[in-house]
């Protein structure tokens, strides 16, 4: 067989000899990753072990506690020691999941006996952003004041599920009075989750509309104010019903929608006609969201601007026009069957929602 | 024995040439093992500073206030009689408040309707919709009276799954939805995790793309939850781990450094309206998955629209995978010359300083990555072992090309496991993990080669314009 000289030079062959050696170097990498998996493996399953037999007790403990006829005492309950406490904390979440009212009581004495506020005062926050978040879950059901103010310390947190669980345990914990430090902390929110901000807000109940009020008509930052009018129209707050008119000439169009939505979740029909004027808006989104909500509120003015809307020219305005007219009852799904006969836009509108809903009968 | 003389010869003769070909192929090898390592360092850091699966609370919280976001979730089937009851009952127990489910019977020719009709009690309904974007006819829709939420569309045989999606998508009423497979399962809560970021920026958050995984017992009627065992087949446990080197590295990385270019169809929530007004799924492609993310980032900044789009590694999607090199192989075929198309459909971004991140580094990392690099490797599987032999390159060189792009390669899997155990630890045991370690590393002397040989195959089909989809056979009883 015919051999070739090799065709590389000197420095190339310097230069593979690094690949190479940094190969090696891979190799031993490669096999330290290999063993810390391992070990890391094997350190949590021998872990997760202890774990679920201590986790066994304290559950027995807990059960044994929530059916207990007689009062608890910290002498009748088992002794614990510090390592166990991040187990009784997943352990009561998960028990209090599912739990009703006055199990909720039975495991929160349980919880008080065993100082757990105490020991979340004392020791540092977990660098785990889900544990923390566990933590400041369950103290809100706790009602000593050394967990009030844990939760005001991290209701400015930067991580916003961190802040969110400080929130929500105030709110459940009705700490009213602390409504002013809540806005102020949403006040540097950049980035908020609207839905759970919502939430948590209507979780404070009618001391916080004046808040919220004030929150919607001055706050800069658009998701803030957003989670404010969700959580208006989800406290069906009659309060509001003026300010969120206002809004309806809002330059922001997101506000405007929400404060429509909030106005068809509290209910009030008496402002229906105010509701016309936006039927005529040039954005789609806000004339959809006006024929569902002239649907909720049903008031027999409106009838007339519900037919006028079945011959928008958006479809998805028409298909919402025409299911308000539906839901309108009786007096709708006449308009409907009568309007149905036409070769319009708004006949064929008519006729594909008459049969949706079979027909009216 | 002449002619490979002639041929060694011949190569020979041409240094220059034959030594430029060679230091690129080096050259391209080092540059994916950057950008792959890059990519392992901003998953990293992604997941720590997160650890988004650690925050059971959030998710319950999320919950129980029934403050859900409404989604329609819409599911593909064609001749999927095998699996789609199950299919559809798992994502009836999914932990969801507002959910509408449409199955999309896209001309089966099996039993899938019947067997729906059967197991839920359709009958023929009405439903109001307009033909936003084409799709093939619709012959029936049903509808059911105890699953008020549950609709079938029955319609004619489209090109490809893009026409079943439409169909979906016409029919849908809520403003996301969730394109999921017939033979895919969400774990109970990944809806919820997924859906956060549509809570977060509702106004601007267009896309969002979770974890798929391949199931390993597909006889189940349930996701797999807490711990998960291995597929026993040693395809679909190579796959296992290719998925979480994809999920756990590359998808993580590219959502850090806003660099999506694709959200598997498997499982992606999507922004219903966007959609409709980039005209829905391209009928003529392949990659529809890859196509409509391509095409929302080409609308949204010829438009000049802010816009986000995420991936989230936490929301799981357990997924069946091909488990015969038939299959797979058809599989991998069809994946890359859908790439290819998508690719060529959008040249005009590639390098684009118009279209920002995804013109400057997404589609260049897809280009070099995913269409150049194979390329390479495929010849250098030929030259360089050949070439050895004869003596024209000595070992220093054949050693270096291992390490680049072998060694590396085994690294970076195991780094991938590293950050799997690290953030999900659901594998069940400690020798499962040492079996997926093994697997980890001995892919990358057989099973990359063979995906590269797939995606040259691939590559001179889409050249030659032939395009199939290949037979993929139910497991599931």
């Amino acid at each position: 067989m015919t051999t070739y000289s090799n065709i590389l030079s000197v420095e190339e062959l310097n230069v593979l000899h690094l690949v190479w050696i940094w190969g090696l170097f891979l190799v031993f990498l490669l096999t330290i990753l290999i063993i810390r998996l391992i070990v890391w493996r094997t350190t949590r399953e021998n872990q997760d072990r202890k774990h679920l037999k201590r986790i066994r007790v304290l559950r027995a403990c807990f059960q044994a506690a929530i059916h207990s006829p007689s009062h608890l005492t910290a002498a009748r309950l088992l002794s614990i020691y510090p390592n166990d406490y991040p187990l009784i904390i997943r352990l009561a979440l998960d028990l209090l999941h599912v739990a009703s009212n006055q199990e909720i009581s039975q495991i929160i004495a349980v919880l008080e006996l065993w100082n757990l506020s105490l020991y979340c005062q004392e020791t540092d926050m977990p660098s785990s952003r889900g544990r923390c978040i566990q933590i400041l879950t369950l103290i809100g059901y706790l009602s000593d004041p050394g967990s009030l103010t844990l939760l005001l310390k991290h209701i400015h947190h930067p991580d916003l599920y961190i802040q969110m669980a400080a929130l929500r345990s105030l709110a459940i914990r009705h700490a009213n009075n602390y409504i002013p430090e809540v806005m102020n902390s949403l006040k540097n929110r950049g980035q908020t989750n609207i839905y759970m901000l919502a939430d948590i807000l209507h979780h404070f109940g009618k001391a916080i509309v004046p808040s919220l009020l004030e929150l919607i008509q001055t706050e800069p930052k658009q998701n803030i104010r957003l989670a404010g009018l969700l959580a208006l129209g989800n406290m069906r707050s009659l309060q509001a019903i003026e300010p969120l008119l206002a809004l309806m000439s809002d330059p922001d169009i997101d506000i405007r929608i929400q404060a429509i939505l909030a106005l068809g979740k509290i209910g009030d029909n008496r402002i229906a006609l105010d509701l016309l004027r936006p039927l005529r808006e040039d954005d789609e989104r806000v004339r959809i969201e006006i024929a569902q909500v002239l649907g909720q509120l049903k008031h027999p003015s409106t009838l007339s601007a519900l037919v006028n809307s079945l011959e928008d020219t958006s479809w998805l305005v028409r298909f919402h026009a025409a299911n308000a007219l539906y839901v309108f009852g009786h007096k709708g799904i006449l308009l409907l069957k009568f309007i149905s006969e036409q070769p319009t836009n708004a006949g064929l509108i008519s006729q594909q929602i008459l049969s949706e809903q079979g027909g009216g009968s | 024995m002449n002619l490979t003389s002639t041929v060694i010869d011949l190569i020979y003769g041409h240094q220059k040439m034959l030594s430029a070909f060679l230091w690129s192929t080096l050259a391209m090898g080092c540059i994916q093992d950057f950008l792959q390592a890059l990519q392992t360092i901003a998953a990293w850091r992604e997941l720590r500073n997160r650890s988004p699966s650690e925050d059971t609370e959030s998710p319950w919280q999320i919950l129980v206030s029934g403050m859900t976001l409404p989604i329609s979730m819409i599911i593909p089937a064609h001749n999927e009689e095998a699996i789609i009851v199950t299919t559809v009952q798992a994502i009836l127990a999914l932990q969801y408040a507002h959910l509408e489910i449409i199955v999309v019977n896209d001309g089966s020719t099996d039993h899938t309707l019947s067997l729906l009709i059967e197991a839920f009690q359709l009958t023929p309904a009405v439903r109001a919709y307009t033909k936003a974007v084409p799709h093939a006819v619709i012959r029936q829709l049903y509808a059911s009276a105890m699953i008020p939420h549950l609709l079938v569309i029955d319609k004619e045989k489209g090109q490809n799954k893009a026409d079943a999606c439409n169909a979906g998508l016409n029919l849908a009423r809520q403003d996301l939805f969730c394109i999921i497979d017939a033979d895919s399962m969400l774990d109970l809560d990944s809806l919820i995790r997924a859906t956060r970021p549509f809570m977060e920026e509702p106004k601007y958050m267009i896309a969002v793309g979770g974890t798929v995984k391949i199931r390993a017992d597909c006889s189940k009627k349930a996701p797999p939850s807490g711990k998960v065992d291995l597929p026993t087949h040693i395809l679909p446990l190579i796959q296992y781990v290719e998925y979480i080197r994809t999920f756990r590295i590359a998808r993580v990385a590219s959502s850090r450094w806003n660099i999506t270019t694709i959200i598997s169809g498997t499982f992606g929530i999507f922004n219903r309206q966007i959609s409709v007004e980039i005209g829905g799924f391209s009928l003529d492609s392949i990659g529809e998955d890859y196509d409509l993310i391509m095409k929302m980032h080409r609308y949204m900044y010829d438009h000049d629209r802010k816009y986000y789009m995420t991936y989230l590694p936490e929301p799981i999607c357990w997924t069946e995978g091909p488990w015969t090199l038939k299959m797979l192989s058809a599989q991998r075929i069809r994946w890359h010359i859908g790439a290819l198309e998508v690719f060529c459909k959008y040249i005009k971004m590639f390098l684009n300083p118009k279209y920002g991140r995804i013109g400057m580094l997404g589609l260049p990392h897809h280009f070099i990555v995913d269409i150049l690099g194979p390329i390479f490797e495929i010849f250098s599987y030929i030259f360089i072992p050949f070439l050895w032999y004869y003596g024209v390159l000595n070992m220093d060189f054949v050693l270096a090309y291992i390490v680049i792009f072998f060694f590396f390669g085994a690294c970076l899997s195991v780094c991938a496991l590293l950050l799997e155990e690290m953030e999900d630890h659901r594998v069940s045991s400690r020798q499962n993990l040492f079996l997926l370690v093994l697997v980890a590393v001995l892919e990358n002397f057989g099973y990359r080669q063979l995906n590269n040989i797939w995606r040259l195959i691939g590559f001179v089909t889409f050249l030659c314009k032939k395009k199939s989809w290949g037979l993929m056979t139910r497991k599931s009883f």
